[in-house]
């Protein structure tokens, strides 16, 4: 018996140690997750737009490829969709904005959007930007001459890597149909042309990225499907809280790398929506479904665990719009939107958009995106950054805790190094932690002791290098209700 | 033990018998009309007859809503009387409405339920507003069951939580857990009181 118990203690010690290496590489892998960060529907192709993109700490830019505008409004007699060389097509404009992409130094994403008339099946549709059942063969037709010209080896034009396919097919503003006689089909609908997609993209280069999804964030009777039910019905999974396969092999799963949602919130980043609807608060549900597919099998895509990409989502600003976010707000909820992406998992994070949209004085403002991290100018080179520009390009939250005070941050440029943590005090700022941002310019930790905060004043940042974060002030602000586009009627 | 099952039997079909209505798949339109870009990313809040949208104002006329005697008998205090009148219409319960051509138009642009910011859930099956002229077929879940219900025109409030109780409204997930507990608390006093009575016959 003797020999028995210390036995049993070294057991015992060598579970808590394997226990306590487990924890410690988990908690490792958690911090070293990057969140690169990007801006979607880049429509100018000004090179200084591209530097402005740069400026936001952004490595990624997205355009839309505009099948319809490219393409020839009636189908030729005779010619090969599939050739990128083939004169029906127009691809001047794009050409010239991907070459202005990868110069600044961005890794261009390319969303295949829209379809011409004679791509669609349905009688009398008339609406290139809306489709309406959309034929996959001429889909992946266009796909494959897409990924011919953008493949690094065609007239001196750049690679692209990433490719998506068909923008927020969950929407009826931009795929149709969502409902046939009451029930749901654009799900349906999505996988053919997803699959035909990426057989197009990926019969050029099996290396290429296929971004799917890329849905709308609320369930609208009769217009959209909530960006849940459509995964599911996507995946062929059914379950809410455990989501789990449905009978059948799901005609062989669907094939996509990536998986996309832009989760524009009505209120605040903990903004949780509907059962079915993604706002920022709700992106764990997502990941719960995407995991339960993945072991199911129902997505064929490069990695085991598919990521979750953010390419759209803001707020409008106030000003320009009088139904906006107030600024100080605004600049608040951008850090902590980009802190709750990345805590949800989200690797990859883009705002719409670069500047303001035009100003037409017989549009309401809440029907204009003024959500640019640049207010507009009239050009490109007279945009002046907004505030809230500076907490997207270095994003930094603190939260007074129990033990000290909790912060998180990414720094400018993605990369490593000393980063300092501040707090203002009566005689300017003070140093109350010093941590080291990871290789993807991640940090994160408890200020120990720190009991800065806890009487609701004041304010923390990070400083990295010669630059600081936006304040971050200590006073909460509640959620509250604030429709992403602005309020129709600011005033009441 | 033999009655506490048969009254079980009967609770439960009775409400099921209660919520099961006829599924009538309505036709829809295949691009139906009226909805902007922004109200296809902007959640609803609830209201008295369902989540609905701020950024909409109801069209439904006063007459509609108040009646002709109502109305005339409102507007004849002039501006101040048209202006309740207006008031009234708009944030009268959509159940109250006839179910005019408006109505139906309402459902699809205005009254919908799409999350409520933790004030209630949405979805996206049937969530239209109750009382509207073209039955909505939804579909209810229940531990990721799905059936399917239609809603008649004009539903009553009893059948409203009813339909909530046993998870075929659009806003509600309780599925089959509310109407169990209801069904087990019923069981379970009706066989308390009948030992209470045998225990007072002896």
């Amino acid at each position: 018996m003797k020999g028995t118990r210390p036995a049993a203690l070294r057991v015992a010690l060598a579970i808590a140690c394997c226990v306590a290496l487990g924890g410690a590489t988990a908690a490792s892998a958690d911090a070293a997750r990057p969140l690169t960060t990007g801006v979607s529907y880049i429509y100018e192709n000004d090179a200084v737009a591209f530097e402005h993109v740069k400026m936001t700490g952004s490595t990624m830019a997205q355009t839309p490829l505009r099948w319809s505008l490219i393409a020839p409004n009636k189908e030729p007699a005779s010619w090969d969709p599939t050739n990128p060389a083939d004169p029906n097509y127009d691809w001047e404009e794009f050409d010239v904005w991907l070459v202005n992409a990868v110069n600044a130094g961005l890794i261009p994403v390319l969303q295949v959007r829209g379809a011409p008339l004679w791509a669609q099946r349905c009688p009398g549709a008339n609406e290139t930007d809306a489709p309406c059942k959309t034929d996959p063969a001429k889909l992946a037709a266009f796909a494959t001459a897409a990924a011919r010209r953008y493949s690094g080896q065609f007239g001196g034009l750049p690679k692209v890597r990433y490719w998506q396919g068909l923008n927020e097919p969950n929407l009826s503003l931009y795929f149709m149909p969502q409902y046939e006689n009451g029930k749901p089909v654009s799900p349906e609908l999505y996988r053919d042309l997803i699959n035909a997609f990426s057989a197009g993209i990926k019969a050029v280069d099996p290396s290429n990225l296929v971004i799917a999804g890329g849905l709308g964030p609320i369930a609208v009777p009769k217009y959209t499907i909530g960006p849940m039910k459509f995964t599911r019905e996507l995946l062929c999974m059914r379950g809410h809280n455990k989501p789990r396969p449905k009978p059948g092999d799901c005609g062989g799963g669907v094939n996509f790398d990536i998986y996309d949602i832009h989760p524009y919130t009505t209120g605040s980043p903990a903004h949780e929506g509907g059962v079915n609807d993604v706002q920022l608060g709700d992106l764990h549900k997502m990941q719960t479904l995407l995991r339960a597919a993945n072991r199911a099998g129902r997505i064929n895509g490069a990695f085991k665990r598919t990521p979750l990409w953010i390419t759209e989502l803001s707020w409008d600003s106030n000003p320009p719009d009088p139904g906006g976010l107030a600024m100080p707000i605004l600049k608040r909820w951008t850090a902590e939107a980009l802190f709750v992406a990345w805590r949800s998992g989200v690797d990859t994070f883009m705002w719409y958009s670069l500047r303001d949209g035009e100003d037409f004085p017989e549009t309401p403002s809440y029907l204009e995106p003024e959500s640019g991290l640049f207010f507009r100018g009239p050009t490109v080179a007279a945009d002046v950054p907004k505030p809230s520009m500076y907490a997207y390009r270095f994003p930094f939250v603190a939260y007074p805790r129990e033990k000290g005070l909790y912060f998180w941050g990414r720094t400018p440029n993605s990369k490593g190094g000393k980063v300092v943590i501040q707090v203002r005090g009566k005689s300017g700022w003070r140093r109350v932690e010093s941590v080291r941002a990871d290789r993807f310019g991640i940090f994160k930790g408890l200020a120990r002791g720190v009991r800065y905060g806890r009487s609701k004043r004041g304010a923390a940042r990070a400083h990295y290098r010669k630059g600081s974060s936006v304040p971050f002030s200590m006073r909460p602000v509640p959620d509250f209700r604030q429709p992403p586009f602005g309020a129709e009627n600011p005033h009441g | 033990m033999t009655r506490f099952k048969t009254s079980y039997g009967v609770l439960a079909a009775a409400l099921a018998l209660a919520a099961a209505t006829p599924a009538t798949a309505a036709e829809e339109a295949l691009i139906p009309p009226g909805n902007s870009a922004v109200n296809q990313y902007t959640e609803s809040f609830p209201t008295s007859g369902g989540n609905k949208r701020t950024e909409k104002r109801s069209t439904r006329p006063a007459e509609r809503v108040l009646g002709k005697k109502n109305t005339e008998r409102l507007e004849s205090h002039g501006a101040d009387g048209r202006e309740v009148a207006e008031v009234a219409a708009e944030t009268a319960p959509v159940a109250v409405d006839d179910g005019g051509p408006d109505s139906g138009s309402e459902a699809g642009a205005g009254a919908v339920v799409g999350g409520s910011g933790g004030q209630g859930s949405g979805g996206d099956t049937g969530s239209t507003a109750a009382g509207t002229d073209t039955p909505e077929r939804q579909t209810a879940r229940a531990d990721g069951v799905e059936t399917s219900v239609a809603r008649p025109e004009g539903s009553s409030a009893f059948s409203e939580v009813l339909a909530q109780a046993t998870g075929s409204s659009d806003s509600g997930e309780t599925g089959l857990l509310l109407p169990l507990v209801i069904v087990t608390t019923l069981a379970a006093s009706a066989a308390y009181a009948l030992r209470r009575r045998r225990i007072a016959a002896r």
